[in-house]
């Protein structure tokens, strides 16, 4: 096959690398997009009966588990990674879109203190979420927080009768002086108007397992067909890269070599890389390339967001009416505002709460009250009624004891080392932990609440990484000694090289993090096609 | 999967027993499963969670089929099987735990279609809720 060349290639077509797609295409640049999976189409090769359907199929051999998306079941990579350490976990969905085809929507700004540890601004950011939330249909009231500020909402989705009390015991708290807020969720689904001809939600409680009607955003359904839709983007979809290709005694990319899905080994030449590969992903990528590591930084600082989970009951609202109980998803509700300007004096970090109630007939939140028979059934359904579920979302904190390498022996299908992901939870993580623990528990007892399940004292082994936020091991800075890429996510050493994912973050607060890979990313492509225009590139 | 074969599916699972000929459990089997799922749960032999099991263990792999049919098979007396149900000994009493769970998540995902699907959310609207 005859070589391609392009101004720009972009590896991976998640979050970041979909809107990297739009961005430069339609900036005029000719991309190509490299995708390892294929095309899945909602409502055809995933879908909420595909999820229930088959979550029980699996249960039925014994080996009962958490619930288990179709999409991660079925078309996600396993045996992708080596876990070290404290039970760390990875999500990777090789398909078009990536995970933002089973993420939970959850669209929150960073706010002006959190970028006080990033060495650009919220300002600087703020112009490009407010693009981003306007082009994902971002839903969400407007709270007037100092740390999560509002943005370009579209109306937000009201809380279910148990978070009602906690919001109330939140409340109670905060007037005998406790600093903390509890509001509604800000979710990427449309609420009012089509978002880029996205249907407006229509609340059927299964974000997660794929939005059979296209209601929620992913890369696959908005920014890539948005860059197809300029001409100038070439989608190459089953492609994997194997390799990158660097010019002959300068250090610049040259391209990438990759496998198609016939197997067949290709080349292309491009002018810039981005990387969008996620955070594990794209830090294996370099090391086994060995470029763009002057600082020795990559693979290190790494963070993502871990927790646990309390239930509270609250006797107050049994015998409400459950029928239209799912809304979006499960968590519709937020503790936040916790130690933003007064840090606490035990742990460092931030964390927030996650919080969710309802009685989801397709899949009930509590599944099990003792017993059989019609006594176990109405405690069953009571408790589905009266409960509100509290997740922990803590910022885990950079430690040298976490990071990611690669495994010296075991490779993938493609002959490339497997990454190692290395998690040891500090101390600083358990003492964080147990706050959320007493903080909750006090939550619900000050709405008159009683405490159903906890985590009680806690120890590294409750605790419960997530899987898909992990950010920051090809670090930010003004400082090549010390970071990987500088404030527009170009690498230090390799000068045509860019990082789109959420591997560049050099701080991670408590809020998720895909609104600002894409805001971030969307910035990094239009500074990346000024450079084309300046013909700095 | 296809969408379409699955909401074939799911639209199955209720009318199985009416109409399906097709069949993996004995009928002696799926009568005395329709009965435990029916004590386990009330209500459950009207969304035909014994039916739905039975369609599932068609697409079920050789050790699944023989954990249900066997569980099926020991299963006699389900008030002395729950009895163990935090720290079942028997096979009995780790079929109940099985048999419980997959009758509770079956009977709720039938009796919605696997679908909720509301007419807009409200959320909560009542005045003596707020906080």
């Amino acid at each position: 096959m005859a070589q391609q060349v392009f101004d720009v290639c972009v590896v991976g077509s998640g979050p970041g690398g979909g809107i990297a797609a739009y961005a430069l295409t339609k900036a005029g640049l000719k991309v190509a997009l490299v995708e390892g999976g294929r095309r899945l189409r909602a409502g055809i090769d995933y879908g909420k009966y595909d999820a229930s359907l088959t979550q029980i199929g699996k249960r039925m051999d014994a080996k009962l588990s958490g619930s288990l998306p179709a999409l991660s079941r079925d078309y996600s990579e396993t045996n992708h990674f080596v876990p070290i350490g404290d039970r760390p976990r990875h999500g990777q969905l090789r398909a078009l879109g990536g995970r933002s085809l089973c993420w939970a929507g959850h669209s929150l700004r960073f706010g002006p203190l959190d970028f006080k540890k990033w060495p650009i601004s919220y300002d600087e950011m703020a112009p490009y979420y407010s693009r981003a939330e306007l082009l994902m249909g971002v839903h969400g009231d407007k709270d007037g927080l100092s740390n999560m500020p509002d943005g370009e909402f579209q109306k937000g989705v009201p809380l279910r009768c148990p978070e009602k009390m906690l919001k109330l015991g939140v409340e109670r708290l905060r007037g005998q002086g406790r600093e903390m807020a509890f509001v509604a969720q800000r979710k990427a689904m449309p609420t009012e108007k089509a978002a880029q001809g996205r249907a407006v939600c229509h609340y059927c409680g299964h974000c997660m397992d794929g939005c059979e009607v296209e209601s929620k955003y992913t890369s696959a359904n908005t920014p890539i067909p948005l860059a197809m839709r300029t001409g100038n983007l070439t989608l190459l979809m089953e492609s994997t890269m194997t390799r990158i290709l660097m010019r002959k005694g300068e250090p610049l990319v040259d391209g990438i070599e990759y496998v198609d899905s016939k197997g067949a080994t290709n080349k292309l030449q491009c002018n810039a890389l981005v990387m969008s590969c996620s955070t594990v992903e794209t830090a294996r990528h370099l090391l086994h390339n060995g470029i763009g590591n002057s600082s020795g930084q990559i693979g290190r600082n790494l963070s993502s967001h871990f927790g646990l989970t309390l239930v509270g009951l609250f006797p107050q609202v049994r015998g409400r009416d459950t029928a239209h109980d799912d809304g979006t998803d499960y968590y519709h509700s937020l503790l936040t505002h916790m130690y933003w300007d007064k840090p606490s004096k035990d742990f460092e970090g931030t964390y927030q709460v996650q919080c969710g109630a309802g009685f989801h007939r397709a899949k009930p939140a509590i599944r099990f009250a003792p017993g059989f028979g019609a006594a176990m059934k109405r405690e069953l359904e009571d408790l589905n009624a009266i409960h509100a579920g509290m997740n922990m979302q803590g910022t885990l904190l950079a430690s040298p004891k976490k990071f990611v390498d690669l495994d010296p022996e075991k490779k993938d299908r493609f002959g490339i080392p497997l990454p190692r992901i290395h998690l040891h939870y500090d101390d600083n993580d358990i003492r964080m932990a147990q706050d959320v623990v007493n903080t909750c528990e006090e939550i619900i007892r000050a709405a008159g609440g009683t405490v159903h399940q906890t985590p009680g004292t806690v120890t590294a082994d409750k605790l419960v990484i997530d899987s898909n936020h992990w950010v920051g091991t090809m670090r930010m800075g003004t400082d090549p000694r010390t970071s990987v890429v500088n404030t527009t996510n170009q690498s230090h050493d390799v000068k045509n090289l860019f990082i789109g994912d959420s591997s560049v973050y050099p701080a991670n607060p408590e809020k998720n993090p895909t609104l600002t890979n894409i805001a971030l990313t969307w910035r990094m492509s239009e500074k990346l096609a000024e450079k084309f225009k300046r013909r700095a590139i | 999967m296809y969408r379409r074969e699955l909401i074939q599916i799911i639209g199955a699972a209720a009318t199985a027993a009416a109409q399906a000929p097709k069949q993996f459990l004995s009928t002696a089997q799926l009568t005395k499963l329709e009965s435990l799922t029916e004590t386990i749960l009330p209500d459950a032999k009207q969304t035909k969670v014994a039916a739905y099991i039975d369609l599932m263990l068609q697409h079920a792999d050789e050790p699944a089929r023989r954990m249900w049919t066997s569980g099926i098979e020991k299963l006699t007396n389900v008030e002395e099987a729950a009895r163990e149900e935090m720290n079942p000994k028997t096979e009995a009493g780790r079929f109940f735990v099985v048999l419980k769970r997959t009758t509770i998540e079956a009977h709720y995902l039938l009796l919605s279609g696997g679908h909720n699907m509301s007419q807009g959310f409200a959320g909560c609207t009542h005045a003596n809720h707020a906080g």
